[in-house]
Parts: structure tokens; sequence; C-alpha cells
């Protein structure tokens, strides 16, 4: 990279601190160091909202899975414009008027301490390890194409994130995010326009279109009722709408930003700033993804996108081996753009099929040679382009971009852990009455303490991607058991505290059970846990109830 | 407390309009 690049890299960096130190006010109190006092505006909030949600996982995995199967993944997001519609009109101004730090919180008021201290365990116990995950999957891909060793990456990403949420309390964390989300959309703006450019000029619109269409990357939604299908029209709109409801209802990391608005209305207002908006920058960061599938079918791509991978066995025990798929990866390269300038519909998808299999040959040797079965070169995809392509000083702000995903959805996670350690946990059971000075105190330390523990997880989690998934198999099914606990406490006025607590360890046990003895696809987790702890909750309420 | 109502079905007729485009677009190009 060039030297103007880490230019941009480092002043984006220290903008990122010191501005959100800057920003910061009141911090001194409890309710200025969680809350930001209730002072901020709705369209700030509605930023950090989206921020939070936009990880470097979806800014890297994203734009790699629509390379490989195109805009299909939008039917995750389908639930959600309904989802801040339900949440707007019933958790929002209940939360807000309750006055609470944490979403928890209601759940003690409502039923007995033991409901509130179980979900936020389960809170705490999901978020520790999805941060550990948040730092991690960027790390290995950054540290890869920047040449950096995976714990030096999860420092310099974990350094400065930490720095600001523990001195700034929520508030940096918001002012921050506004300025991630917007240096995040401009860089994926920009590397639409070099695709776009990248795109032989005698080469139609049409075309182009008809080309891509012809490997089914166009087709985005699919009406099929197939439970074992992860991504439909019915699954996102339905478990979507479950997982949705769940993640800005009932998660301390989403509920937080929206009890920081001035008002009722500024919160919600600003979830629904992401009901309008989500959608489409989750198309244009699938449209990126498609856009380099298109620039590498007239420009020659690498057979692996990951360049340490491709350096490793290239002059490993296998390169005979690899130098043979190296050649035929070549040729069909050659031959599907010669069929891609002729419009030959039929002849580049018999080459596009025989590229993409000898790609699968070369990630199926890399699996081989380094153990690690988890290994996905797609995540590689963009982060290569970015470095290999994007005009100097763009590929720094693509980089710095890649940054600001992880930073700012690590930062929002990291400071809703403190507040449900600190407000659930530490002012609940253990130092009831301190000043606010005492609890702004340990809820920096409880900061520093939970970066640091995910930094632990994090640099253990990038070498073992089995992990990974069986942290992403957890979120889905604490989420639905968590959603069902408020439903039973914000729709019934008969549910008991014995009904939610019983439901909800119920809900989880079943939704475990599911998740690893059938192939239903985890979308659908978080309905059948809402279900099923809402179903229990109500049945031993009924049954526990004293018979006047 | 504001009634959002008009807002909401904005937000719904959106979403409508882009599910039918993808599905089209899809269709048409495929």
């Amino acid at each position: 990279m060039h030297a103007i690049d880490w230019l941009v890299i480092v002043a984006y960096l220290v903008w990122i601190v010191t501005d959100g130190l800057r920003r910061s006010h009141r911090t001194n109190e409890v309710a200025g160091y969680f809350l930001a006092g209730r002072s901020l505006p709705w369209w700030a909030v509605g930023l950090s909202v989206m921020a939070t949600q936009l990880s470097a996982i979806t800014l890297v995995g994203t734009t790699g899975q629509a390379y490989a199967t195109g805009f299909r993944f939008i039917q995750f997001y389908l639930g959600l414009p309904l989802a801040m519609i339900i949440l707007s009109l019933t958790v929002v101004p209940f939360f807000h008027r309750a006055g609470v730090y944490t979403a928890y919180e209601y759940l003690e008021r409502r039923f007995d301490v033991r409901t509130r201290t179980l979900a936020s365990l389960l809170f705490l116990l999901g978020r520790t390890f999805s941060l550990g995950v948040v730092l991690a999957a960027p790390s290995v891909v950054i540290s890869s194409i920047l040449g950096w060793s995976v714990p030096l990456t999860v420092i310099i990403i974990a350094v400065p994130m930490v720095l600001y949420t523990a001195f700034g309390g929520v508030q940096a964390v918001a002012w921050t995010d506004v300025k991630q989300i917007f240096v995040i959309v401009t860089g994926v703006c920009a590397a639409v326009v070099v695709l776009a450019l990248g795109i032989p000029s005698e080469v139609s619109i049409g075309r182009t279109l008809d080309l891509v269409g012809a490997t089914g990357r166009l087709r985005a939604i699919d009406f099929r009722f197939d439970l074992r299908e992860t991504y439909t029209f019915w699954s996102g709109l339905i478990g979507g709408l479950f997982l949705m409801l769940s993640y800005f209802g009932c998660d301390q990391s989403q509920v937080q930003r929206y009890l920081t608005a001035k008002s009722v209305e500024e919160a919600r207002h600003s979830l629904l700033l992401s009901a309008y908006v989500k959608i489409p920058l989750q198309l244009l960061i699938l449209a990126t993804g498609v856009l380099v599938f298109v620039f590498y079918v007239f420009q020659p791509p690498p057979m692996l996108f990951n360049r340490v991978h491709d350096r490793e066995i290239a002059s490993g025990p296998r390169a005979a081996e690899y130098d043979a798929l190296q050649r035929r990866f070549d040729a069909a390269f050659a031959e599907r753009k010669t069929a891609a300038e002729a419009g030959d519909r039929n002849a580049f998808l018999d080459h596009d099929r025989r590229v993409a299999a000898i790609r699968g040959e070369a990630v199926a040797l890399v699996r081989e040679a380094t153990g690690d079965r988890q290994y996905a070169d797609v995540n590689y995809v963009f982060p290569t382009f970015v470095t290999t392509h994007m005009p100097i000083g763009l590929t720094g702000l693509l980089i710095a971009a890649m940054f600001a995903a992880a930073m700012s959805a690590a930062a929002g996670e990291l400071s809703a852990l403190a507040s449900a350690t600190i407000i659930d946990f530490y002012r609940r059971h253990f130092v009831k009455s301190a000043t606010d000075a005492h609890y702004v105190n340990v809820s920096k330390l409880a900061t520093v303490g939970w970066g640091l523990f995910a930094c632990v997880v994090a640099m253990s989690a990038s070498n073992q991607g089995s992990l990974i998934e069986v942290v992403n198999r957890y979120g889905s099914f604490f989420y639905g058991s968590l959603l069902g606990v408020f439903m039973l406490g914000i729709l019934t006025t008969t549910a008991t505290a014995v009904g939610a607590f019983y439901g909800l360890v119920a809900g989880m046990a079943v939704v475990l059970v599911v998740a690893f003895t059938t192939s239903i696809a985890f979308l659908w987790h978080n309905l059948i846990g809402a279900v099923v702890v809402f179903a229990v909750g109500m049945a031993i309420s009924r049954a526990s109830r004293p018979h006047s | 407390m504001e009634d959002l109502s008009a807002t909401y079905v904005k937000i719904l007729l959106l979403e409508a309009a882009i599910i039918l485009a993808l599905w089209l677009f899809g269709r048409m190009y495929s």
C-alpha cells in the first residue's frame, strides 16, 4: 500500500478517538455515561443503531457472499422494516417511559429479580463471545491483506475502540458511530464507481445484466417454503421478523441506543430510519459484491483471494498440484472472458462453472494443507480487490471503512456489556447505594475488562473456525427465547414470575435441541424460541396461579 | 404519542416495491 493510504488510516484512527472523547459530556454521572443524559437527536441515534448492526463481518462477508451467490442474502433483512414499526409502537415508548438503564431492568419490575438476572446473564454470555467474533473475523482478513499478525490487528482495532468507549461512554460510541457510518458508505460508493469504470466500455449494461443473471446472482427473492433453506422470502419475513424484534427489542446493545434519544418521539424516529434505509444500504453492499464478480469476469482474478495462502501453497510441498490448478484456472478464465465479450450466454455459463469448480479445488487444497476446515476464501474477495485495484487514497479509505465497521459494531456491544454488568449485577446485587462517581469508575473498569476479555476470545477464535460457528448458533437460540419472555411481560397481564422464568428455560432448551438435532435453518430458531417461551410461560402461569 | 401511521404505510409500501422490483428483476435476467 502507498504511504498516502497509511496516512488516511492513521488519520482516521486518531480522528475517531479524539473526536469521540471531545463530544462526551456529563460522563461523570451514570445517566450521562450509559444514556448520554437522554440528549441525542433521532438521526444520530438512528445512524448509531445502523452502525452497531453493520459490522466488518457484514462489509467483508456480505460482499464476498454476493460475489459467490448474488443478491439472495437480502432476504435476511425482509422482516426488519415490520419489526421496526412494531417496536416503535410497543417497546420503544415502554422502555423510554419506564426510565430504565437496561432492557432487563424491566423484567424485574414485571416479574422478579431471578428472571431479570437470567435474561441479563444470557445477554452477557452471548454478547461476550459475539464481541470476540466481531473483533476476530475482520482481524483475520485485515491481518492477511496488510501482512500483520492477527493479535496485532486485534489490538489495533480494539485499543482505540476501548479507549473512546471507556472514557466517553455511550455518547462517544454514538457520535463515532455517526462518523463511521459515513466513512463506510463513502468507501462503498467509491468502490462501486471504481468497479463500474473497470467494466470494458464495449460491454453494454444490458449484456452485463444478462451475464450476471445467467449465473443466478440476480435472483434475490425465493418464494419457496423450505424450512431447510437458510434464505427464502418466508424465512426472512417471518423468522427474520422475530430475530429483528428480539435483536432491536431485547438486546441491550440496541436498546441502549434508543434510550439515549431526547424523547420517545425521537427514539421512535431513530428506529424508523433503519426501516427506511437498511434494505437499500444492504442492497448497495450486495451490489458491490456482484460488481466485483463482473469486474473479475473481464480482469484476471487471483485463483485464491487470500494472497498469504496463495504464496504458502505455491511454495509448499503441494506446489506442483497447485501450479497445475493455476494453469487450468487461467485457461478457464480466458475462455470465460472471451464468451462474455462475445455475449455467448451458454459458453459463458459453462466456463463460469469451470472457474468456480477450480476455485473450489484450490480452497479444498488450502483446507487440507492448513487444517482449517472453516476456511472461506470469499471473505478475502473484497479486501483483495480493494488493495489491488482501488486508486491511492481510496484504498486507505476502504481499509479505514473496514476498521470503522469493526469498531462501531464492537463499541456498541462493549458499552452494552458494561451497562448490563454494572446495572443488572454490580448495582443490583453487590453495591446497592454508592455515588455516581463510583459507578462510573467501575463502569470504566468493566468496559476495559470486557474489552480485554474480547481480545483474548478474538485471538483464540481466529485459530478455531468451529468456535465461530458455535457462537453464531448460540446467538440464534437465545434471541428468540429472550423475545418470548418480553412478550410475556408486555403482551399479557396474567403471566407470573414463575411462568416467565421456567418458560425462558424451556425455550432455551427446545431451541438448543432443535438447533443441534434438526436441519431447520437458524432464522426459524427465533420464532420457535419465542413461541415456546410464550406458550410454556402462559401454561405455567395458569397452573401456578393461586385459585380464588 | 405522535401518530406515525402515514410513515408506517410509506415504509411498508417502500418495502413491497423493493421486493417486487427485485423479484421482477431476477425473473427478467435469469
